[in-house]
């Protein structure tokens, strides 16, 4: 029955009851060497020995005596303590197998102070043989329990750990993805109180309190982010923050991820049961997998914006290319270019030309404040009205002020339009324009020999209701005359000293290329341009040109 | 895709709740608001009956831990009843049978909450 039981406790039993019944002794007791400590220890004792099961007898390091079967309490001085000297007990068996030394059956003399005969000697001495073995075997059973019980917690681990992955590999909401981490920190670890702290637009942010009251201060957290161990226990901690200590937090565990960090802070656990290295790792895995399944929905929430963005533009570039003239008018005498080179985001430049009879012909060109939808919105706006107008034939400055007065009334107060048109009257090439608030045209005047600016006009569209009228330019065209209106894509485009293209390098080239084609010019200007920034322009670069020819 | 049900029901002055299938990560949620249900109702004596629930992962142990200690402070309990050998052990494994009456059969938990209110 001994040899079969797997329970130390049962063998230690009943092996004191056995010797003492059989042998009729007052007190016995079993020492046997620790599984963990390694130490000597009272595991049963019997009878008034005044030692204490579970008492510790001596130090892991000392060395005990197994080369004998039997030995007497004197060969222990100075080895085992005084109370085992004060037990009364007095004859130490040796519990040993062939390969371990397990401990000693410990018996005091027999009731009635008779020694004890050789044959009961000889008889406990081959009982302790066969109990030694069945200790040894129920050790070897229980390390094995706790081998596998060990086991079954580090393939839970792993479960917990895959379970959370697929699960937040399927989720994009924050807040469900938060729960699952919170149930599954709870469940795991067997805690209640934590926090997980975290940059959100980069502000540290407490994203999970659990349990916790009170607040944690901005400097504070920006502290614990910069906490340089994988994990730490408070009490290890220089002058933990109020918040830790009120609400009991143990420990704090670090997440990173790139130049991203996190903190996990945990009380402890509800069975008050201490974290082991093992549990601090699993605590990382977890931590990590939550903190990077975080960032995951920020990248995808900002991918997804920027898609969005992307195709707002798509369609702002489509609105803003139907609006062009295409094909540009051609109508005698002039010779016509117009180009519009987009820059990466979609800008607010418009140009258009328009014959609204055979005789007068229109020529606009506007910058638009903001980009995307709306500039191209409002641009529309413009255009529409442009195109209604123009047929009447009304007074330039009277219809100026009136499209202002619309676009101030439609737009909100910080958008404005610069804007600049003007009408050729084909038979008389006399040129009206109206400049509101629009980059100066340069005109090369062909008779005078010599550049003019054209500025006549008023304030930007949109700006204020319309209280001063708009003033008109008026100029009688001759052959060679050409007028180039322009946005500031190009006069402010930039090189690398941060210096403006400016309006006089645009007035010097017209001046030197005045005689060949408008197209001619335009390019000259083009190509001069992105020699200066490189390439590197950041706005619309927008033309209208028209030069006059032989009539 | 989860197979996973809970039924709830009334035994005295006790609530019981029926689980069935997989308490997971993805159905964890389901028990939270079935729970946060009975407390907002003033019930507090809950029972949850695991008879025909197969499998239980951490995130769903950690829905009872999160009820627990509010439910005991507002006078009641959750007696866990009726589990399976491998649910079981994993309550075990981490620790729960400290802190948590489980318990073989739901008549036995009943009267024990029965008993204490009397």
């Amino acid at each position: 029955m001994l040899i079969e039981s797997h329970d130390p406790e049962f063998v230690v039993n009943n092996l004191l009851l056995i010797v003492m019944g059989k042998l009729l002794t007052p007190k016995a007791a079993i020492f046997l060497t620790g599984e963990q400590s390694g130490a000597l220890y009272v595991a049963g004792s019997k009878g008034r020995t005044g030692l204490k099961k579970g008492q510790q007898l001596c130090s892991p390091r000392t060395s005990l005596p197994f080369e004998k079967s039997l030995y007497r309490l004197h060969e222990f001085e100075n080895v085992l303590p005084e109370p085992v000297h004060q037990s009364g007990l007095d004859i130490f068996f040796s519990i040993r197998t062939s390969s371990e030394h397990l401990g000693y059956l410990c018996i005091a003399p027999k009731t009635g102070k008779g020694n004890y005969p050789e044959t009961e000697l000889d008889f406990i001495e081959n009982l302790v043989i066969i109990s030694a073995v069945a200790l040894s075997n129920s050790f070897l059973v229980s390390r094995l329990k706790a081998a596998n019980r060990e086991l079954d917690q580090k393939v839970q681990e792993l479960n917990t750990l895959f379970d959370i992955s697929r699960e937040f590999n399927a989720m994009v909401d924050r807040s469900q993805m938060l729960n699952v981490f919170r149930f599954t920190l709870m469940g795991q670890m067997f805690v209640r109180r934590f926090f997980f702290l975290m940059k959100l637009e980069d502000r540290p942010q407490l994203i999970i309190q659990q349990g916790l009251k009170g607040t944690l201060g901005m400097e504070d957290k920006e502290k614990l982010l910069e906490m340089d161990t994988e994990y730490m226990e408070i009490s290890d901690m220089d002058d933990p923050p109020d918040f830790l200590k009120d609400n009991q937090i143990f420990a704090l565990i670090r997440m990173s991820f790139q130049d991203e960090r996190a903190v996990l802070g945990i009380s402890k656990r509800a069975n008050q049961q201490p974290y082991t290295l093992s549990d601090y790792n699993f605590l990382i895995s977890l931590g990590n997998l939550a903190f990077l399944s975080i960032q995951k929905t920020f990248l995808l929430e900002s991918r997804i914006e920027k898609e969005r963005m992307e195709e707002e533009l798509t369609i702002a570039r489509t609105i803003q290319n139907t609006l062009f003239p295409s094909p540009l008018p051609k109508p005698k005498p002039l010779d016509i270019s117009a180009t519009n080179v987009p820059s990466r985001q979609v800008g607010g430049d418009y140009y258009d030309v328009l014959c609204s009879d055979e005789r007068n012909l229109y020529l606009a060109i506007a910058d638009l404040t903001g980009k995307g939808i709306p500039a191209s919105l409002l641009m529309a706006n413009l255009q529409a009205m442009l195109h209604v107008l123009s047929p009447l034939q009304l007074d330039m400055s009277e219809t100026t002020g009136k499209i202002n007065d619309i676009i101030f009334k439609n737009t909100p107060s910080d958008k404005f339009i610069s804007f600049f048109w003007g009408r050729i009257d084909l038979e008389n090439l006399e040129f009206q324009y109206c400049n509101a608030g629009h980059n100066p045209p340069v005109y090369w005047n062909a008779k005078k020999q010599k550049i003019e600016l054209l500025s006549t006009g008023g304030m930007l569209l949109g700006a204020l209701s319309t209280f001063v009228a708009y003033e008109q330019g008026t100029i009688e065209l001759g052959e060679g005359d050409v007028v180039l209106m322009f946005t500031d894509g190009i006069s402010e485009a930039m090189n690398e000293n941060e210096e403006e293209f400016g309006e006089e390098r645009i007035a010097d080239i017209l001046a030197s290329h005045h005689h060949e084609t408008s197209q001619q010019i335009q390019q000259h200007i083009v190509d001069e341009v992105k020699t200066f920034c490189k390439g590197n322009y950041g706005d619309d670069m927008t033309m209208l040109i028209f030069k006059v020819g032989p009539s | 895709m989860s197979n996973f049900d809970i039924r709830s029901r009334q035994k005295e002055s006790v609530e019981i709740l029926d689980l069935s299938g997989e308490l997971d990560a993805h159905t964890a949620p389901d028990l939270e608001k079935e729970i946060t249900t009975l407390i907002d109702a003033g019930k507090y004596n809950i029972i949850v009956n695991f008879t025909s629930l197969e499998y239980i992962s951490s995130a769903g142990l950690g829905v009872f831990m999160a009820y627990i200690e509010e439910l005991r402070e507002l006078g009641g309990d959750i007696k866990l009843t009726n589990m399976k050998e491998g649910v079981y052990n994993v309550f075990d494994l981490l620790g729960f049978p400290t802190l948590y009456d489980i318990m073989d059969d739901e008549a036995e938990a009943v009267k024990k909450f029965n008993n204490a209110s009397a």
